[in-house]
């Protein structure tokens, strides 16, 4: 929202006040300020000035003779050019819009600065001709003079008004500048009630007060349809309303002062308003000229029967002020801030009477709107005639908010006793009433904090310390008592595995989106289960479903990158999702250039990486079952099984996916829940250890090729004698000499607890082995 | 005796001069000091002698060599020392012959700042809790007191989804959970990733990190709000740090703040980077909502506390000079292995 200093002034005297101090202090005690524009930075030396003489020197352009503070030759281009018109004029060396205007050759003759339409002066939208003003001035008048021209103009951020209704006008921003430097408010000037005649009720009936608090209707006759004032263009411009007519004008006018939008009927066919929701689906065509669908329920504004305006957010076309209007209806209206809100979504519709009324703004704001209407209208068109009398219909469900908070609060809540006194100087400097006793306030909000804002204690308090100051509270560190933190072992156990794969390992931590992207997934042949879950609204056609696995995403990761790298392994922990569940996972690729066997290989370092992890998490018995898998290569996908739970699945990727490739390569994946190897705690028991030496005495046992090693090693682990401390396997030896076999070797740590083994004890050890493997049909190498 | 005495501090004479490194010396040593050396077998020999006489001769004859020697050998053993002749040429050899880098692996930038963060809030006794990214209408939103149709909903657009649940638009929905769970005093920090429905550009993402922080105790004030702030701020960014609060609207927090923080590039004076304000904005915080305390059963008559919201992504490309956020889930190697 922009916001007039010039217009702000009208209301408190800010003339001693620097404008950038305004707007920092407006940003640290109520609501952020995006920034401070100075009209004379980019406007200079217009004044006001007479075409003396004027005369057609072509099809396009006037030569004329103006008079300011001398006479200049003005090539103009406008075709209300006319001599003995009143006029703004640059000069040579001013600015307007930031251009400098100078002297230049126009049709052959050298012009002197400029003649300015409404838009060349940032007023009003009009480029049509020469603004012309009515009222004489004495030639050279500067522009300030006329219309109050050079302000300075703060924008604040609408974010950061979300929760104050009061403050989306101009005199809500001049009530918080007053506060914040203990000035003086000036009264809003409204026209008096009783100065309006005794006439008959116009016919207004609200049907639903639940969505319609207020509504305040007046006809008047006898207006005109002319142009605002200058000024009053001007800050409007300037403020984001492009003035057509007083008549329109002024409805924003008095919104952009209070924040109350107000709504100007054409007075002529206006004969019941009737407020009330619609009962089915309607089309209706609204002032911009579009036909909308409105739904059933929508709360609407009608004239008899025929729907004139969408309640709070738009009129139509069959209602609007027009150029032979000459009888107006005025609207000021409260409604229900929920249902505008919904109803401006439905129709995805925003509008700056809807911004406003979705925030709950004051119904007494209709009334004070209604009033200030009248006052500015009367003022500037004293012909007018006030048709009716003005109807008021009241259901205001607010009332003023009561608040009961002890002073002790306040300060413990604001860490400093900052004095009874002053908590109630800023609350009454905010229009608050303070009824206070030694030890508590009872404080009662005015009715335009009342709607939503202030409603509890901690209201009241950020009222207290943003307008002492927050840079006025001291720092300090809360004391607490010593207590340890829970450990978190989900985060613990990604930690660990970041620092094992990224600096043990050498992989790269990836994160990606947590949606497919189906463009990929098409060209891949990747299709989705029906336990996917779909967005409502995707950022794009292309990215419909949450993952159910990252795999996809994995190899779209791999797709890119082989554009620069030929080897990488990529990993990434995040979730992965399904109707009912989350599921957090963690999921590597590992890439390489292929090469005989590399497939082979690539996987059991992914299963050498995969052990190694679940041991650092303290994991062991890790197995592997053959099981198809979603891209994965038949022949070697499996299931991740830990401590006999099924927990994620591993394989080289299906051949079928090299053909979207340039490059030829093996990949491996794998992916596994997180939560079946969360870290768990180690419970080490030391062992006390023989004091004898040890024997170690290795076998080469030789392996049929076709027999797996988890029943071999089955075989070899039955084996049992009570001088084995330990075994384990050193070797496996693979070579055309012992085709059709693998040499495998195993070493046995031997030993007793009570004395040193003789050699009779290692010899009837190897030769019981030997036994063993034999009459299991093994041999030794 | 006396002869064959004089022999061998003839021979030592001589092979002392020959000794130019250490491990000569070393040998030298073990040939005239040792249990094999001459001199000690003629020391064992005394007893053979005839006469006292000669026994004590020869004794001190020994004794006095013995003491020659060791001290010679100890004079050029420290010369050789200090005087660096004793390196082998054997042994040298080309000290810039490279080694390989230890690791190419990498660490996303956002996990590195979120491990940093971890690690300065744990060890101020913060605790770390999780929550599900794929939550409910009421985790996310009402639960911390923004019901149905409240403004504050078009602030954080959000992705909703056809099992009428939404993608997280916050990690509060971790400290609701976590409140839940653990009865005050709490001190809990919640990282994860967020969702906002947004069009994107080079700052802005649908998909971020950010790390809330939640303290709930007794007597918990605005001012422990400030020290908390500026302390965690100091640690996070390696140096002082002055802040500025300022209202800031945020429905789960009254009063509100936005923390600015002085420009980290022209230290407040007014920069391109802080568009000449001096401040850059950091981070939303407040005093918790007694809605929010009470939703959650804790007594907000008893207890208060403040929340506050770290955006890690936006950390990361302060830290980083990341210009586009859009590099963090590109899963682009040339990225990603910048970072270690």
């Amino acid at each position: 929202m922009k916001i007039s200093l010039k217009w702000i002034n009208e209301f408190v005297d800010i003339s001693g006040i620097n404008p950038n101090d305004i707007s920092e202090k407006l940003t640290i005690r109520t609501a952020e300020t995006e920034g401070i524009t100075s009209i004379s930075d980019s406007y200079k030396s217009i004044t006001a000035a007479y075409i003396e003489h004027a005369e057609r020197i072509d099809e396009n352009h006037f030569k004329c003779t103006v008079l300011a503070d001398r006479k200049y030759t003005v090539i103009s281009g406008a075709p209300n050019t006319n001599s003995g018109i009143q006029c703004i004029y640059v000069k040579p060396g001013g600015m307007i819009d930031g251009n400098i205007i100078e002297t230049k050759n126009i049709a052959g003759i050298s012009s002197e600065g400029m003649l300015l339409s409404g838009k060349e002066l940032g007023i009003n939208n009009d480029h049509s001709g020469l603004i012309t003003i009515n009222e004489r001035f004495k030639p050279d008048t500067d522009i300030e003079d006329i219309c109050g021209f050079y302000d300075h103009i703060i924008e604040i951020d609408n974010k950061s008004l979300t929760h104050r209704p009061d403050l989306w006008g101009i005199y809500g921003i001049a009530r918080e500048i007053a506060a914040i430097f203990g000035l003086h408010l000036k009264p809003y000037d409204i026209m008096s009630i009783n100065a309006l005649p005794d006439k008959p009720l116009p016919a207004i009936s609200i049907k639903n007060t639940d969505l319609c608090y207020r509504y305040i209707g007046i006809n008047i006759d006898n207006i005109t349809i002319n142009e605002s004032p200058l000024y009053m263009q001007a800050r409007l411009m300037r403020t984001e309303h492009v003035p057509r007519n007083l008549i329109v004008d002024l409805t924003n006018y008095v919104m952009t002062e209070i924040g109350q939008p107000l709504h100007a009927f054409d007075g002529s066919s206006i004969e019941h308003i009737i407020v009330d929701t619609v009962n089915e689906k309607t089309q209706y065509t609204t002032l911009d000229n579009i036909n909308r669908t409105l739904n059933n329920e929508t709360l609407m504004i009608m004239n008899n029967n025929e729907n004139i305006a969408i309640a709070g957010i738009m009129g139509g076309g069959n209602s609007e002020i027009s150029e032979k209007s000459r009888s107006m209806f005025l609207e000021a209206a409260s409604f229900n801030a929920g249902h505008i809100r919904k109803t401006s979504a439905n129709l995805n519709l925003r509008t700056d009477s809807s911004a406003r009324f979705e925030k709950s703004l004051d119904p007494e704001f209709a009334y004070i709107g209604a009033m200030r209407y009248l006052k500015l209208l009367k003022d500037i068109q004293p012909d007018i005639h006030f048709a009716s009398a003005l109807r008021d219909i009241n259901h205001n469900p607010f009332g003023r908010n009561k608040i009961e908070i002890s002073y002790s609060k306040i300060f413990e809540v604001i860490g400093k006793d900052i004095g009874k006194k002053r908590v109630n100087n800023i609350l009454k400097s905010l229009e608050f009433d303070v009824d206070n006793s030694d030890t508590t306030a009872v404080v009662t909000a005015p009715t335009f904090r009342s709607t939503k804002d202030i409603s509890i204690e901690a209201d009241i308090i950020e009222e207290i310390s943003r307008m002492y100051g927050f840079e006025n509270i001291e720092s300090e560190l809360p004391k607490q008592n010593i207590s340890v933190p829970h450990v978190n072992y989900m985060q613990k156990t990604e930690n660990l595995i970041r620092h094992f794969l990224s600096y043990e390992m050498e992989m790269n931590e990836t994160d990606s989106y947590i949606w497919f992207d189906n463009k990929f997934n098409k060209m891949i042949d990747f299709s989705i289960n029906k336990h996917t879950v779909k967005l409502k609204n995707p950022v794009s056609q292309e990215h419909t479903y949450l993952r159910t696995t990252m795999i996809p995403i994995m190899l779209e990761h791999v797709h890119e990158n082989l554009k620069y790298f030929d080897s990488f392994s990529l990993y990434e922990m995040g979730s992965v999702f399904t109707d009912k569940e989350e599921h957090n996972v963690l999921s590597i690729i590992m890439v390489q250039p292929k090469r005989k066997k590399g497939n082979e290989q690539l996987f059991l370092k992914m299963k050498y990486t995969l052990n190694t992890l679940i041991e650092r998490l303290h994991y062991s018995d890790l197995l592997l079952t053959k099981q198809d898998a979603p891209m994965l290569n038949p022949v070697n996908a499996s299931s991740i099984h830990i401590n006999s739970s099924k927990c994620g699945y591993m394989g080289s990727v299906h051949p079928s996916f090299n053909r979207v490739l340039d490059k030829k390569v093996d990949i491996v994946f794998l992916e596994i829940d997180l939560n079946s190897i969360i870290l768990r705690p180690q419970h080490t028991v030391f062992k006390p250890y023989s004091p004898f030496p040890i024997s170690n005495l290795d076998f080469s046992i030789m392996k049929p090729s076709d027999e797996t090693f988890i029943s071999f090693i089955g075989t070899i682990n039955a084996f049992k004698s009570n001088l084995i401390i330990h075994s384990e396997m050193i070797d496996i030896y693979e070579n055309n000499d012992i085709k059709g076999f693998q040499s495998v070797t195993y070493r046995f740590y031997l030993g007793l607890n009570e004395r040193t083994l003789n050699n009779d004890d290692i010899v009837d050890f190897q030769s019981s082995f030997i036994q063993y493997i034999n009459s299991k049909g093994y041999k030794l190498r | 005796m006396k002869a064959k005495i004089e022999a061998i501090k003839t021979t030592f004479n001589q092979e002392f001069k020959s000794i130019d490194s250490l491990d000569k010396l070393r040998e030298i040593e073990i040939k005239y000091t040792g249990k094999k050396s001459e001199l000690y077998s003629l020391s064992r020999q005394i007893g053979t002698l005839e006469s006292p006489e000669e026994k004590k001769t020869a004794g001190r004859d020994i004794n006095v060599l013995k003491n020659d020697i060791i001290s010679a050998l100890k004079g050029k053993k420290e010369m050789l020392e200090q005087s660096g002749i004793s390196v082998q040429t054997d042994s040298v050899f080309d000290i810039s012959y490279p080694v390989f880098p230890g690791t190419k692996g990498s660490l996303h930038p956002v996990k590195l700042i979120q491990m940093e963060l971890e690690e300065v809030f744990t060890g101020l006794g913060f605790s770390i809790v999780r929550g599900p990214e794929m939550e409910t209408d009421y985790y996310n939103f009402k639960a911390l007191n923004i019901p149905e149709h409240h403004p504050a909903r078009d602030m954080q657009d959000t992705f909703w989804l056809e099992n009428n649940m939404l993608l997280r638009t916050q990690t509060s929905n971790c400290q609701i959970r976590a409140m839940e769970q653990f009865s005050p005093p709490l001190k809990i920090i919640a990282p994860g990733k967020c969702f906002r429905y947004e069009a994107m550009d080079a700052s802005h993402e649908n998909t971020f990190y950010q790390m809330e922080g939640l303290v709930i105790d007794e007597h918990i004030s605005i001012r422990h709000l400030i020290g908390t702030m500026k302390v965690l701020l100091s640690e996070i960014f390696e140096r002082d740090i002055n802040i500025r609060l300022r209202p800031g609207y945020f429905p789960f927090v009254e009063p509100g703040f936005e923390l600015d923080i002085e420009c980290l590039i022209c230290g407040g004076k007014g920069c391109k980077t802080c568009k000449q304000s001096g401040y850059l904005e950091l981070l939303p915080c407040g005093m918790v909502h007694p809605n929010v305390l009470n939703m959650s059963k804790i007594d907000s008559k008893l207890y208060n506390g403040f929340a506050f919201g770290l955006g890690l992504t936006r950390l990361a490309m302060m830290k980083y000079n990341i210009h586009d956020i859009r590099y963090f889930n590109s899963g682009d190697l040339r990225f990603l292995k910048q970072f270690r």
